[in-house]
């Protein structure tokens, strides 16, 4: 061997030698140096940095603490000031008035004004149809913003809307001394600037580290408005194992898990670490096509027939088994954890298959020599889309789904395919919705039900419309709670809606998901939200948190 | 054939496989079922005019034909397009990638050569006996384990001794070149070792095989009747002449590395071609899954002619 090829051997032996014995130590190392900075470890990843071209709650998460916001949620889901300190309506409710902290700064030492308000809405509503588009529901009817005073903003509406609060409320405040350069022509460099970390923030802590699918570190504002947050910063590591984040948490390389897998929270405890448990936003369904242009099987659009689907579901078992219980049954498309927005009537029904079967019967859809009921000439087997969203948990839900299903005579396939490839296969070619039957998958509602019942109307189809459902009262009652400001009455609406949609069953709820999260005891004092830590429209959670001494 | 008349064909064939490649790779991503814009669009606030939006910003409206020159058009000029999911150039982001895989490879793969020599010149000086049997049966058994699945076994057997997520310890404050040095090298020991056993094994086999040919030999015979002992006869008269069809496979397994180390990668979170391949897949960023692949394909490609020009220069007999 040559000496100089002997010298490259031993190098790269000392470097794997040197790795082996370091490892433990540089995790040590990193929680002994890094302080008060809470590490939280996530399956969720964020792709940007820029609003414009971000996807998912994750990155939602990182500009909730990186850029300041008119209002804000409160734990129990009502509304307090941010940047703004008080706010008020006019009678015609088409113009909202926002007062400002006065002497409020950005990172950098710019004075943070009413003008980045503005700025910032003008600019989505400019550019609504294009780079903006992704924020476009946050500024809906809104016809512009100005900024009368540097602590005052005016906002105007076309028309009366509901939930306006809730709207603004995702509406991060951009700098608009960063930002103004690329609202120009086309706007298409508004979407297109990558954005890169460090941040110019206004909110608590300041994005100073981005590195896609590894970390998104932040650290505390200078200059920030507000009180100063507990944690000394945090960051975000990425998984795409979640083993490894698991692992990751028990040996001390992370102090939080986000979400933990439900059969990781017996070995988890019983390694001396907390997990959190909350009732969640996430739901799980059933989809029943409910578009005319599908011809196979018409017995689907039959009510009876999904009355008897629904008989047949077994959520206690599908919660006990498939979810180890952590989990409840459900009903409704707005979940329990949305408080007054959830109609706790819409109750759903028991489980009986004797009942399944007579309602078939009485459908006129008896059982063939084979066990398998026919309809039209047909056996009622059907092919049921699962996407890989739906895991391990969605896979055996599904089976106990088609066991008791084959009881009645129904047979159930599981179509397995990716998320882009199932939502592909349920609006089928020209988004008509010809060809799927069956599906299973879900919903992560969010705190005001708009977006969800937004996505039962017609004007969904192709888009945010999974189940063909089309039915014009309940778009004139969409449209009628969208522009109803007074709480009481958009909630009767909403009901009304709720019990529209469980009725025509599209969806067969089965359940929605606890929140699992799991951290070590060297911290504590986490707030309560049904997101979980990584809510991205409340900082609660996380801003109270402590590292014990 | 000449020396040069070999290059000349072997170079004009690897131009073709590359070209085909490159349509191949434009054709494939949009006859996939799940449709980019949809998958962007499905985001809340989402709206139909989002998905026009981002289907004029793509240019996936425009005709499927116009859609490739343009395409063709970008790759003549080095421009690999921009990513759908982070809007940032494809080139920096693959370059960042494949900078993080390369290192992962090269030592998992040096790491396997080590092992298969040693394993397979065992196994076949002692030819027939147990440590034959065991050699070769390990070897086996490692190559048929599937990759993710070794990954998380060594995650439970050795995870509490050893990171196993990432490429390093991001939240290490102010750490000097050598700590960082430490770290990255204590986070690729498992990974490393997933993509060492798993590769071995071939080599094990092949050493073998090649080695009990060239046991054989009348040189080696001849080096063993003039007093030459088991060690010199091993390593100056035997793995000499063994080593070619090792060189063969090495070449080729690091291109097909590179390509398989998707599964690695996403079992250790770690960033680079596989995990970048990962994502690209699940969000159907088109632009990026162009360049992954055509930089796999170019990489496998060029290997392969890598490997053949090698052998012409070991075995000139190849050429004729």
């Amino acid at each position: 061997m040559k000496p100089q090829t002997k010298l490259t051997a031993l190098t790269l032996v000392g470097l794997l030698a040197a790795g082996c014995s370091g490892g433990s130590d540089a995790g040590t190392r990193a929680a002994g140096k890094s302080g008060a900075v809470l590490r939280i470890g996530t399956t969720f990843t964020c792709n940007s940095t820029n609003p414009f071209a971000s996807i998912g709650t994750t990155c939602a998460m990182i500009f909730r603490y990186n850029y300041p916001f008119l209002v804000q949620y409160t734990g129990s889901g009502s509304f307090e000031g941010d940047l703004a300190k008080a706010w008020t309506s006019s009678e015609d409710k088409l113009t909202w008035t926002f007062d400002l902290r006065p002497g409020a700064k950005w990172s950098d030492g710019t004075p943070l004004t009413a003008a980045d308000v503005a700025f910032t809405v003008n600019t989505i509503v400019r550019y609504r149809e294009g780079p903006t588009a992704s924020e476009a529901a946050s500024v809906k009817n809104v016809k512009s913003a100005s900024a009368p005073t540097p602590d005052r903003v005016v906002i105007t509406y076309e028309k009366p809307t509901a939930n306006v609060l809730g709207r603004l409320v995702k509406v991060p405040v951009l700098p608009a001394h960063v930002w103004e350069k690329y609202a120009t022509g086309d706007g298409m460099q508004l979407k297109q600037t990558p954005n890169p970390a460090p941040l110019v923030a206004g909110g608590p802590f300041r994005l100073s580290k981005y590195a896609k699918d590894q970390i998104a570190l932040m650290e505390p504002n200078p200059n920030w408005y507000g009180d100063r947050p507990k944690p000394g910063g945090f960051g975000l590591q990425f998984f795409s194992s979640p083993d490894a984040m698991v692992n990751a948490l028990k040996t001390g390389q992370i102090d939080y898990a986000a979400p933990l897998p439900i059969t990781a929270v017996k070995p988890v405890e019983q390694a001396g670490f907390t997990v959190s448990r909350r009732a969640g936003f996430r739901f799980h369904d059933l989809i029943i096509n409910q578009s005319p242009n599908q011809k196979a099987h018409p017995e689907l659009r039959d009510p009876k027939v999904r009355e008897a689907f629904e008989h047949a579901v077994d959520r206690k078992r599908i919660i006990e088994v498939a979810y180890l219980g952590y989990g409840t049954p459900g009903s409704s498309i707005v979940p329990p954890a949305s408080g007054d927005w959830y109609d706790p009537s819409v109750s759903p029904l028991d489980f009986d298959l004797t009942r399944a079967a007579a309602l078939l019967d009485e459908a006129g859809h008896r059982p063939g020599p084979d066990g398998v009921r026919v309809a039209d000439g047909k056996p009622m087997s059907y092919e049921v889309i699962i996407p890989d969203v739906e895991g391990g948990e969605g896979e055996r839900a599904l089976q106990i789904v088609s066991e008791d299903f084959r009881k009645i005579g129904v047979q159930l396939k599981p179509r397995q395919a990716d998320n882009a490839t199932a939502f592909d296969q349920l609006t089928g070619p020209d988004k008509k919705y010809e060809q799927f039957t069956l599906a299973q998958w879900g919903w992560i509602a969010q705190r005001d039900p708009d977006f969800l019942l937004n996505g039962m109307t017609c004007g969904q189809w192709g888009s945010w419309n999974d189940t063909a459902y089309c039915d014009k009262d309940y778009d004139k009652l969409y449209d009628q709670q969208a522009s109803t400001v007074d709480d009481a009455e958009r909630r009767k609406l909403v009901w009304r809606m709720q019990k529209m949609v469980y009725e025509a069953r599209p969806y067969i709820v089965t359940h929605y998901d606890d929140v699992v999260e799991g951290h070590s005891k060297k911290w504590g004092g986490f707030g309560d939200s049904p997101l979980g830590i990584l809510d991205s429209q409340s900082r609660y959670v996380l801003l109270s948190a402590t590292a014990a001494s | 054939m000449s020396r040069t008349g070999h290059l000349i064909r072997r170079l004009l064939t690897t131009l073709v496989t590359i070209y085909v490649v490159v349509t191949l790779n434009f054709l494939l991503f949009r006859v996939l079922p799940g449709d980019a814009v949809a998958n962007l669009s499905r985001v809340p606030g989402g709206s139909p005019e989002l998905s026009a939006a981002l289907r004029r910003q793509f240019g996936l409206d425009q005709p499927l034909w116009d859609q490739y020159w343009i395409y063709l058009g970008r790759l003549a000029h080095g421009d690999l397009g921009v990513s759908f999911a982070t809007q940032e150039p494809v080139a920096g982001r693959l370059a960042e990638a494949f900078a993080n895989t390369l290192p992962l490879i090269t030592i998992g793969l040096l790491l396997a050569l080590a092992l298969g020599l040693v394993s397979g010149a065992l196994a076949a000086w002692y030819r027939g006996g147990w440590v034959d049997r065991l050699s070769t049966n390990t070897a086996i058994a490692f190559y048929s384990v599937p990759t993710h699945f070794l990954g998380l076994l060594l995650i439970l057997l050795l995870g509490s001794d050893l990171p196993a997520q990432g490429m390093r310890d991001e939240f290490l404050v102010d750490p000097t070149w050598g700590e960082q040095l430490a770290d990255v090298a204590a986070h690729m020991v498992l990974p490393a070792l997933t993509i060492a056993l798993i590769v071995f094994g071939q080599y094990t086999l092949v050493v073998r095989s090649s080695m009990l040919e060239t046991l054989g030999d009348d040189h080696v015979l001849t080096a063993r009747a003039l007093g030459a002992g088991p060690m010199r006869t091993l390593a100056r008269h035997v793995l000499p002449n063994a080593m070619l069809p090792v060189i063969t496979l090495v070449a080729l397994s690091l291109g097909s590395l590179i390509g398989g180390s998707i599964l690695v990668e996403t079992v250790f979170s770690w960033p680079g071609v596989g995990r970048a391949m990962y994502e690209a897949v699940v969000q159907r960023d088109y632009p990026m899954l162009q360049g992954v692949f055509l930089v796999l394909t170019v990489s496998v490609v060029t290997l392969n002619l890598l490997a053949d020009l090698l052998y012409v220069r070991l075995d000139p007999r190849v050429a004729r």
